[in-house]
């Protein structure tokens, strides 16, 4: 009830905004911009003849890969990089130099590297989300509370006992923001990235709409998949926050 | 006694911005095997740091620590840390943090072995939770277990229950205590809470204020379960707190919080008194040094912010009777030696020099400005010092009724649960937080004062001429029950502070600060005065709302202080209202006690006495409100002043006919009743409403 409550201004803002958008097409008469009506019954062509699965299917695995490529690399180096200083002083600046790099910059050397195939866009994600997680990991081994460490310390407790029941855990919650960050930037990146050189995926889908015959509404609707399914991706990160082990962290909401 | 742990000369200093500082400086000592020792000494002495060496967590410069014989240089599981802030690992489930320092069995060993101590320690059914869903005092309890199951041989403890809530800190005490007679380890403790330490310990060591060095050590030769309030604890705790405040003499105020604690068997009382304010540590000081047994619960940690800084002369006589003078004139407070007058309107100031009260045998002409965090943690350990038992962090949630309604003592919150303390009489001193006024519905606001308060210290505020510059000055504001204060605090430190109606007052969110410097500026004595001032922290507001009680006493319970009645603070009447309520208190209680009547009739006189005073408070305020520049005239004439003074040096419990509010009533009806008086205009039609309403 009351989250229904809590829901009700942002709905009416979005009605609100589709009748603005469909009283100035109507009032325009513009030829080419679409009524949101367009853009559902566009959405329906789309769902009917199969491409949208097939577009959508292409730029979730493209960014999956590269997502998780990232995490492999990102969370073993971040924990190294936090735990032994020299590991940290050798590499930090090196990262600091390439994470302000847009991805998009990276998109004229990726062809060169890989081509215009599906391991350009992979390259390019992985690129934008593992500084991100790189970052978040490093310095969350680096806020680990001295009492914790001194407790392990205290108890005499194996290096391996050490890692795996105070570092890992203590840093997971930081591991995890790092995670929803970089699945973000990934999201943000695949659609760019399929909008330059590739035949599939969401981002394709814009540009060839545009491209061949100015479906506008094929456009809009790309648009609104690609919002929804940012907003999805995040939920499912979210998700990781209420694991048991890492809600210490987090707001406490029991 | 086999020696157990051996702490030679050790020092350890650090580099500091203000260079190098010496923490530890050459502390010697020995624990032997089995033994308890628990080491006391001031907050920030270097305690902690000491322990951190002795466990092995940081080396000293020098000096060595050896433990059997063997020279420690690094942490292991034959002693373990239990800190104050815990180190228990919040992502690890009960089971799992306790079994964290068990190896070399098989998992499920493990696992009996922790749910065992768990269930010692009385956490049986949580082993499956996380910390986060637990309480402050099991997580304690969790870590405690955590220590045991590895069976060191050595538990260093670091203040480890000072972070808890008073009574679950001595629940937690008596649970060591029973496990420590199960299983024996040596025991060091550090703590800043001596009755902690002689509750506990074998022998109490005292350190001295940074850099850390041994200054004395006392046998503590009695068996346990030890009662707190026995004569024999109470010797050496009063010993060993003169030995930690031989120190510093001359600054009571810093000292040891620990002066004041009680056990939880020894909280049940005659008289349980809530709230360690000034109303509540004066009626403690009285009751104690009338040998009453009493209690005081008080849920701050003294000491805490108060805004009302100013005394009267008459309640000098409170202070002479229970002891208190002294410590005030140590205290180097300012002396308030007249209040001056400002209207917004008139040119020329008026003012107030205080005279002595020889009938209440007052013969200084001055009262003072207090820092109230100062003034009255001094004043609740002065009660302690006078044998007032003392706890502080106590929540008292509500007084106990029994069926006809008499009190029988009150609940205090202990961890999730509650406990009830029982008393003979119950005093409620909480204040504006009126805890009785509250539950009992007795509380009446006062329709015509719904007053707001903005206020802050300054650095920079001239205060005027020389002779009166340590005075109080009271401003006359144009608003409607618009005034200011002026008080010093100390030699550069100033309180201003605004009153204004509530209508009048910014709502939440409003700027604060405009509406504070627009108040500053209506006023032609203050603004030049705050012309170079400098805020020391943020502005602070807060309701003056005036109320009245029903009742101020009834079967086995009475109000002192601001929980009694609250009035506008226009002539720095509270810490007067607090102390004489506190004085005609202690005198009714112990009569009361002595008759074995504490119904209600016995508290009549009381209440009537109190009234007396309060009223004529109230019809005075009533009065000046209801036109200020009445007051002021009469005030700048000789003759009417005299008979002002009684009121204005706060002497009105007395009893009497009060003549200087009967000359401010017959001054207005002269003005109400003269259409053309040129003051006509300025009467407030709210006060003379509010008159008939009292």
């Amino acid at each position: 009830m009351s989250q229904a409550r809590q829901a009700l201004p942002s709905v009416a803002v979005i009605a609100l905004l589709i009748a603005v958008w469909w009283a100035v097409v109507v009032a325009t008469g513009s030829a080419i911009f679409p009524t949101p009506w367009q853009v559902v019954t566009g959405t329906v062509e789309l769902i009917e003849d199969g491409t949208l699965w097939e577009h959508i299917g292409a730029s979730l695995l493209r960014v999956t890969t590269g997502f998780l490529l990232a995490v492999a690399i990102a969370v073993p180096l971040g924990l190294w990089m936090g735990w032994v200083r020299g590991a940290f002083k050798t590499l930090n600046p090196i990262f600091q130099m390439l994470r302000p790099i847009s991805p998009i910059a990276w998109i004229p050397i990726a062809i060169l590297w890989f081509g215009v195939g599906n391991a350009s866009p992979i390259y390019l994600i992985f690129i934008s989300s593992v500084f991100p997680m790189i970052v978040q990991t490093t310095s969350g081994v680096h806020t680990i509370e001295r009492r914790y460490l001194w407790a392990a310390e205290n108890f005499g407790v194996t290096r391996s006992t050490l890692f795996s029941q105070v570092v890992i855990p203590a840093v997971l919650p930081q591991i995890i923001v790092g995670m929803r960050i970089g699945l973000g930037v990934a999201w943000l990146v695949v659609v760019a990235a399929e909008m330059i050189a590739l035949r599939s995926g969401l981002g394709y889908l814009i540009i060839d709409s545009r491209n061949a015959g100015n479906r506008y509404d094929l456009v809009i609707a790309g648009m609104i998949i690609i919002g929804l399914i940012g907003l999805m991706l995040d939920g499912v990160m979210r998700l990781l926050e209420g694991i048991p082990s890492v809600r210490w962290r987090y707001a406490h909401q029991d | 006694m086999r020696t157990k742990i051996e702490v030679r000369d050790v020092k350890k200093g650090f580099v500091s911005d203000k260079g190098p500082l010496q923490v530890v400086d050459g502390v010697s000592f020995t624990v032997g095997d089995g033994e308890f020792v628990a080491i006391v000494g001031p907050s920030g002495c270097g305690k902690s740091t000491l322990m951190n060496i002795i466990a092995g967590f940081i080396r000293p410069d020098q000096g060595s620590v050896a433990i059997d014989g063997a020279e420690r240089s690094q942490p292991s599981a034959k002693g373990i840390l239990i800190s104050q802030q815990g180190s228990v690992f919040p992502w690890l489930t009960v089971r799992e943090n306790l079994m964290f320092g068990l190896d070399g069995h098989a998992r499920r060993e493990k696992a009996e072995l922790a749910d065992h101590y768990a269930a010692i320690v009385g956490l049986k059914g949580f082993e499956k939770s996380y910390p986060h869903q637990l309480s402050g005092g099991m997580v304690k309890r969790v870590e405690l277990a955590r220590a045991l199951v590895v069976k060191p041989e050595i538990l260093f403890m670091d203040e480890p229950f000072s972070a808890l809530d008073a009574l679950t800190n001595l629940r937690m005490r008596g649970e060591l205590l029973r496990i420590l007679s199960e299983e024996r380890h040596t025991v060091l403790l550090i703590t800043h809470d001596v009755e902690e330490a002689v509750h506990l310990a074998d022998r109490v060591l005292v350190l001295s204020a940074r850099p850390a060095k041994i200054q004395a050590s006392f046998e503590v030769g009695l068996p346990h379960p030890r009662k707190l309030t026995s004569p024999e604890v109470q010797e050496l705790r009063v010993a060993i707190l003169h030995d930690l405040g031989a120190e510093r003499p001359e600054s009571e105020a810093d000292a040891a919080p620990a002066a004041r604690v009680a056990s939880p068997a020894g909280l049940d009382a005659d008289v349980v008194i809530v709230g360690g304010g000034p109303a509540g540590a004066i009626l403690g000081a009285y009751l104690a040094r009338a040998g009453v047994d009493h209690t005081i619960l008080d849920k701050a940690v003294h000491p805490r912010p108060h805004v009302g800084e100013s005394l009267l002369c008459a309640t000098t006589r409170v202070f002479q009777e229970i002891g208190f003078l002294e410590t005030i004139e140590r205290g180097s407070f300012v002396r308030k030696h007249g209040a001056l007058w400002t209207h917004f309107a008139e040119e020329r100031p008026v003012a107030l020099p205080f005279r002595p009260i020889p009938h209440l045998g007052i013969e200084q002409p001055w009262s003072w400005h207090v820092d109230r965090s100062r003034f009255d943690d001094a004043l609740l350990r002065h009660a302690a010092s006078q044998g007032s038992r003392v706890l502080e962090g106590a929540q008292v949630e509500r007084v106990e009724l029994d069926d006809d309604g008499r009190a029988v003592g009150v609940l205090v919150r202990e961890g999730e649960g509650r406990r009830l303390v029982r008393a003979r009489i119950v005093v409620d001193a909480t204040g504006r937080g009126t805890l009785l006024g509250r539950q009992l519905r007795l509380k009446r606001t006062d329709p015509s004062f719904r007053q707001f308060a903005v206020h802050g210290w300054f650095e920079g505020v001239d205060r005027g001429e020389a002779d009166t510059a340590e005075w109080i000055h009271l401003h006359v504001l144009p608003g409607p029950r618009a005034w200011a204060w002026q008080i010093p605090i100390s030699a550069g430190v100033t309180s201003v502070g605004i009153v204004c109606e509530s209508d009048a007052f910014p709502k939440a969110g409003h700027d604060l600060h405009r509406f504070f410097s627009e108040a500053v500026a209506s006023s032609p004595a203050l603004a030049p005065r705050m012309a170079g001032a400098r805020p020391l922290h943020a502005l602070q507001r807060e309701g003056n709302y005036s109320y009245a009680m029903d009742r101020l006493a009834g079967d086995g319970w009475l109000l002192v202080g601001d929980a009694a009645r609250f009035v506008d603070p226009l002539f720095s009447s509270g810490l007067s209202v607090a102390a004489e309520s506190a004085r005609a208190a202690a005198a009714a209680i112990r009569s009361a006690l002595a008759d074995g009547d504490v119904s209600a009739g016995a508290f009549e006189g009381y209440q009537r006495q109190l009234r007396t005073g309060l009223d004529a408070w109230r019809e005075f305020i009533g009065l000046y409100y209801r036109l200020p520049r009445a007051f002021l005239s009469l005030l700048a004439d000789p003759a009417d002043r005299e008979l002002l003074r009684e009121v204005l040096q706060g002497d009105v419990y007395q009893g009497g006919s009060f003549p200087g509010v009967g000359r401010l009533r017959a001054e207005i009806a002269r003005v109400e009743a003269d259409p053309a008086h040129p003051w006509r205009a300025e009467l407030d039609e709210n006060a003379a409403k509010s008159l008939v309403s009292a």
